[in-house]
């Protein structure tokens, strides 16, 4: 198992660098990446299964977005064919151009589904919680109050329709659901009702404000301890300052086109980050069985470290990464220290593969 | 949230708040916190906002930009326009307002240039591109000027922004896609001196015999300012009015146009409007001609000095070639036929009322400057009259709101603003948006609190336990709950308007695009991100005001029984976009009220995700909009009193499947908006930047129609059928458990120090400093529920069970 922090970072290197290039070329390395970290989870995956095949459903976005975009937009030098002006939005020359961007735009978008798809895989739905920023206890309590009814209601809803099947009750038409439904509701209602009483009983209590018992208090140090001490109303202040800098930001970006307004934006996004982190350190989180940060994720955050700083720093032969085949198609550039460096994402799939052998032997 | 006071005087405090009561002085209460915060952030908007202005609004040779049009046959034309008040116009505003007759095609992709006045194709009766369909290509390739060198434009007219000092150049010819013919050079500066601008005395005396003798009376001379739409235009244009007197290259015979039988206002004066402008005598008989009397009252001597500064675009312009006299004058022989064929004649260049003189040295400066085919300085460069006279009729109604705009000070008709970013129009719609999300909001919390599920929320019953009188509240308290109040209303608004800015990003971001950037996703990455704060900030907000013990379990079970309504229709796809975790999103926003609604719908797609691994790029979006879909449903409650829906009555069901049908259409085209432009990439292609907003909807709408409403469609019906089957019977059980969620916790008999009150706030005021808290609770044992201990747990009233 890797640390859920580790594929979290996998997953903003990749994303970052699906948003970077346009380069075909790149496009495809990144998906070759996701599709070896696919092939090395799948046999150990307890995920649902898919309803579409991965590879069909990216198949299928690329040709759909390649003929919208080819049929939408007229521009490019290379005409296939021409459609009469006189049809609305479709009519015009169509260019292998516009068909060549709608495909890449196509790939970014099916490397940003697998992307997400090997993301599910990897990780189980608990793990996934834990991600939930400490700032959102109670939302995170409802959660996985839902998490854990979802079975139980499944449950129930075949209970239900046994005993409506019993009585000799048949589905038809839509007023047919409604004896299966209400009970499902009506009870989901009741068992609501007695954990509202069962919680209370147990002495749970709501709201990031709740007193921590003393043993954790006491394991409180350093700078935990002194955003914890701070005032409660300060991170709701800093959250109202920094939403008032965004909604400036965006319209200084908007009315003038001014690029301090991206920077006021982002400012004002550092700032909510902290507000959050504050108000997130008044709550205690405790945890069964932690997952331990092991090389495996020091492995896969380097990865993602190296994939980001070559996306994102000023390397020498990043041009390679900004490419349009409009106004005539051309072969797109390839830097191979950019290609050496993007391999970097396949690192999961290595590690993964480099624990299973260990497991073998 | 009130924990203590009695019902009424909730009720007066709620009234108080929403600004209904008058008696609001007493004490610092959410109307002060409010416009404290919204001055603050206007205030900051404003200071944010002028330091990005000042690079508008200055810039070389005033407010003006330049303009080259080769007709490819050595006929040259050049003109100088003024940009208006913010010194910015597209391309296309440029062109019209300099005169030319321009016919241009908009496609997905934005306007294309068919036509500049004769020369190119007529593009309704054929193609745009009619000279293009086969190799050579000939079309009008539109350049910029760039230090000196025409550079192929990579945008079209209409989205590319001219500010001051920038000059565009158009030439028909034959090129490719990445070149394209070009016109000769001229830089800013010949084509717009400044009206200081060292005027040659020589040419000046040629050109104008006697000008200020005559011109300066003339009060018309403001005149120009005949808008061609204003006019109604039926009326054929008289025949008789004009001689085709500007056939010949010659100096302008003065009585040219005024020899028609018309009895004229003004008496024109040809020499010196020709020497102004070129174009003297049209001007003055379309004047005197066009049926109804133009604004041709004297002005005083202020006005005229201050009428320049008024005119949002002024353009002067004059030929410079010399072969294209003929067509024009065969067009102003027959002033009949492009009177028909056109409806109205128009006087396209609009003339401030500046300095007759200075106007005139400046062009006769300009003529001199000219190339060697040109007439000789001072001559009066030949006008073409019909030939741009019959440029306006076409265009303004093709183009979606390029309103022309009279201003009171000159009601100039050129003034087309077709940018409506840079106007000050965002701003006040911003305004608008501002406070009509405050104030829905205050409604929609006022309305939740008091009536929905006020004690749900609660900790405590507003009753008082045992018929005891509630204290009152500290003056210390109150304030604090004023400010906490205060600052979530401010919250909820601002990511009201964040939101809705940030899913219309793509139709407001003209200002982005115009210089793609390399990696050219700063826009989507900006939405993106502004979107993700606002939506956390939200979240955070309605968690902290509105979660309690009861919620918690309320919320993850209907969570969980909505999620396997989704799993269900993940395992067996329903038709087309139908989905039927609306259904109780919509329900329970209705009764349990807005927060409830929105972290049901917020929380119904994000476990839904977790679950079925649909985790995704979406999911933020996904989420935001459905929990805006609950968040919107509270507001009916507020609406069914006034379409007369009692409870439990057809009606309110029927206003229940209304709303749910119109959020069926509406989910998807908020989901739309936001991979649309990443759909689209960072290529200026279907959110066509520089194009006006209402354009840009437009095109929204077609790509909407044509991609997602047969989806969308099979969502509306399935929803209104699902609240037509199911509602009524959903809403019962609803609203039972409502009133058994309405138990009363009552605390132990007695704590000794521990003040009832005191912890019932602990418990619900998130934002109360800790130092509020009172003082009996430092005996509470660590980890003791804030709600009462099991023993003192009242049993819920069975009163509520059918």
């Amino acid at each position: 198992m890797i640390h859920p922090l580790a594929w979290v970072a996998w997953l903003a290197a990749t994303a970052v660098a699906l948003l970077a290039t346009r380069n075909p070329l790149y496009i495809g390395l990144i998906l070759l990446c996701i599709a070896a970290v696919w092939h090395v989870l799948r046999p150990r995956s307890k995920a649902p299964p898919l309803p579409l095949s991965p590879l069909r459903f990216g198949l299928l976005i690329v040709l759909a977005s390649a003929a919208f975009n080819a049929l939408t937009s007229h521009f490019g030098e290379t005409v296939l064919f021409m459609l009469p002006s006189s049809w609305p939005l479709v009519g015009g020359p169509i260019t292998l151009e516009a068909l060549a961007f709608g495909a890449i735009n196509g790939l970014v978008l099916a490397g940003f589904l697998a992307a997400f798809t090997v993301l599910n895989m990897a990780l189980p739905t608990h793990a996934l919680m834990r991600l939930i920023p400490r700032a959102f206890a109670p939302l995170a309590v409802v959660l996985s109050i839902a998490a854990a009814f979802v079975p139980a209601t499944l449950r129930q809803l075949q209970q239900v329709s046994e005993a409506q099947a019993v009585r000799g009750h048949q589905v038809r038409g839509v007023r047919g659901w409604l004896p299966l439904a209400m009970p499902l509701l009506v009870g989901g209602l009741e068992r609501a009702f007695q954990l509202a009483e069962a919680m209370t009983a147990r002495g749970f209590t709501a709201g990031p404000q709740a007193t921590p018992a003393y043993g954790i208090q006491r394991q409180q140090a350093g700078i935990r301890a002194t955003a914890a001490s701070l005032p409660a109303w300060l991170p709701r202040v800093l959250l109202l300052i920094g939403l008032l800098v965004v909604l400036s930001g965006l319209l200084v970006r908007l009315a003038w086109g001014h690029p301090l307004g991206t920077g006021m934006v982002v400012a004002a996004g550092a700032l909510m980050v902290v507000a959050l982190w504050l108000a997130g350190q008044r709550v205690q989180r405790t945890t069964y069985r932690p997952q331990p940060w092991e090389q495996a994720a020091w492995a896969v955050l380097a990865g993602a470290a190296v994939v980001l700083a070559g996306y994102l720093l000023p390397v020498p032969g990043q041009a390679a990464l900004y490419y349009t085949p409009y106004p005539r198609i051309a072969w797109p550039d390839f830097n191979a220290a950019l290609g050496v460096i993007t391999l970097g994402l396949a690192t999961p799939a290595l590690v993964l593969l480099l624990s299973k052998n260990l497991e073998a032997s | 949230m009130m924990t203590v006071l009695s019902r009424p005087e909730r009720r007066s405090r709620w009234l108080r708040s929403a600004g209904l009561s008058a008696a609001v002085s007493r004490q610092p209460n959410v109307l002060r916190a409010i416009s404290l915060l919204v001055i603050g952030a206007v205030l900051l908007f404003v200071a944010t906002g002028l330091m990005g202005l000042p690079a508008a609004a200055q810039g070389p040779g005033g407010n003006q930009a330049g303009l080259v049009i080769d007709f490819g046959d050595g006929n040259v034309q050049m003109a100088c326009v003024d940009l208006g008040p913010d010194g910015q116009a597209t391309g296309e505003e440029v062109l019209a307002a300099a005169g030319f007759d321009v016919l241009m095609e908009y496609g997905p992709m934005g306007g294309a240039v068919c036509r500049i006045d004769s020369q190119g194709c007529d593009f309704p009766g054929e193609a745009c591109w009619c000279e293009c369909l086969s190799s050579p290509c000939v079309y009008w390739a539109y350049h910029h000027l760039v230090d000196g060198q025409w550079m192929y434009s990579t945008l079209g007219a209409s989205s590319h922004l001219l500010g001051p000092g920038d000059v565009d150049g158009w030439a028909w010819g034959a090129g490719t896609l990445s070149q394209g013919a070009q016109p000769p050079v001229y830089t800013f500066q010949d084509i717009c001196a400044a009206p200081t601008a060292t005027p040659t005395p020589t040419s000046t005396a040629t050109a104008v015999p006697t000008p200020t003798a005559t011109m300066t009376p003339q009060p018309p001379m403001a005149t120009p300012t005949w808008t061609p739409t204003r006019a109604p235009t039926d009326t054929p244009w008289p025949t008789p009015t004009w001689t085709a007197a500007p056939l010949t290259n010659t100096p302008l015979p003065p009585t040219a146009t005024a020899d028609g039988s018309l009895t004229l206002p003004v008496t024109p004066t040809p020499p010196t409007v020709a020497a102004v402008a070129a174009t003297p005598t049209p001007t003055a008989a379309m004047l005197a001609l066009a049926p109804p009397p133009v604004d041709v009252e004297p002005r005083s001597g202020a006005q005229q000095g201050m009428g320049y500064a008024f005119l949002p675009l002024v353009a002067h312009r004059v030929a410079l070639g010399d072969t294209g006299g003929e067509s024009q004058a065969l067009a102003a022989a027959q002033p009949t036929e492009a009177a028909t064929s056109t409806a109205s004649p128009t006087a396209t260049w609009a003339y401030g009322p500046v300095d007759g003189q200075a106007r005139s040295a400046e062009l006769a400066a300009l003529v001199r400057s000219s190339d060697p085919p040109d007439p000789p300085p001072g001559t009066p460069a030949q006008e073409e009259p019909a030939a741009h006279s019959q440029w306006s009729p076409t265009r303004p109604p093709r183009l979606g709101s390029s309103v022309v705009r009279a201003d009171e000070g000159a009601p100039a008709g050129l003034s087309s603003r077709t940018h409506a970013v840079a106007d000050p129009v965002l701003p006040l719609v911003v305004a608008l948006v501002v406070a009509g999300s405050l104030a829905s909001w205050r409604l929609v919390r006022a309305e939740a609190a008091s009536k929905a599920l006020g004690r749900l929320w609660a900790l405590r019953s507003p009753r008082p336990a045992h018929g005891a009188a509630p204290a009152p509240l500290t003056a210390q308290v109150r304030n604090r709950q004023a400010w906490v109040r205060g600052g979530a209303s401010l919250v909820y608004g601002l990511t009201a308007v964040i939101g809705i800015l940030a899913f219309l990003y793509p139709f407001l971001a003209p200002a982005l695009q115009e210089a793609p950037a390399p990696r050219g996703n700063e826009a989507y990455l900006l939405m993106l991100l502004v979107a993700g704060l606002s939506f956390v900030a939200l979240l955070l907000e309605v968690q902290s005001q509105a979660v309690n013990v009861k919620v918690i379990a309320l919320l993850g079970v209907l969570v969980a029984i909505n999620a396997v309504l989704r799993f269900v229709e993940v395992g067996i796809p329903g038709p087309g976009g139908f989905s039927p975790v609306f259904f109780l999103i919509i329900l329970t926003g209705y009764v349990y009220g807005g927060r409830f609604g929105f972290l049901m719908g917020a929380l119904t797609l994000l476990v839904s995700g977790l679950i079925t691994g649909g985790v995704g790029p979406w999911l933020p979006a996904q989420m935001l909009a459905a929990g805006w879909v609950g968040l919107s449903a509270a507001l009916l409650r507020l609406l069914a009193p006034w379409v007369g829906a009692r409870v439990g009555s057809r009606g309110e069901i029927a206003l229940l499947a209304a709303f749910s049908g119109l959020w069926g259409l509406a989910f998807g085209a908020i989901m739309n908006l936001w991979f649309w432009p990443f759909m689209a990439g960072p290529a200026e292609q279907y959110y066509q930047a520089g194009a006006t907003v209402v354009d840009n909807v437009r095109r929204y709408l077609a790509f909407y129609l044509a991609t997602s409403l047969l989806w969308d469609t099979l969502r509306l019906a399935g929803n209104v059928v699902m609240m037509v089957a199911f509602g009524a019977a959903t809403l019962r059980a609803l609203r039972r458990f409502r009133r058994r969620f309405d138990f009363v916790c009552e605390p132990p008999a007695q704590v000794p120090g521990a003040s009832p009150r005191g912890r019932g706030q602990a418990g619900t005021e998130a934002g109360m400093p800790a130092g509020a808290m009172p003082q009996g609770r430092a005996l509470e044992r660590p980890g003791l529920p804030v709600e009462a201990p099991p023993s003192a747990l009242s049993l819920p009233s069975r009163r509520g069970l059918l």
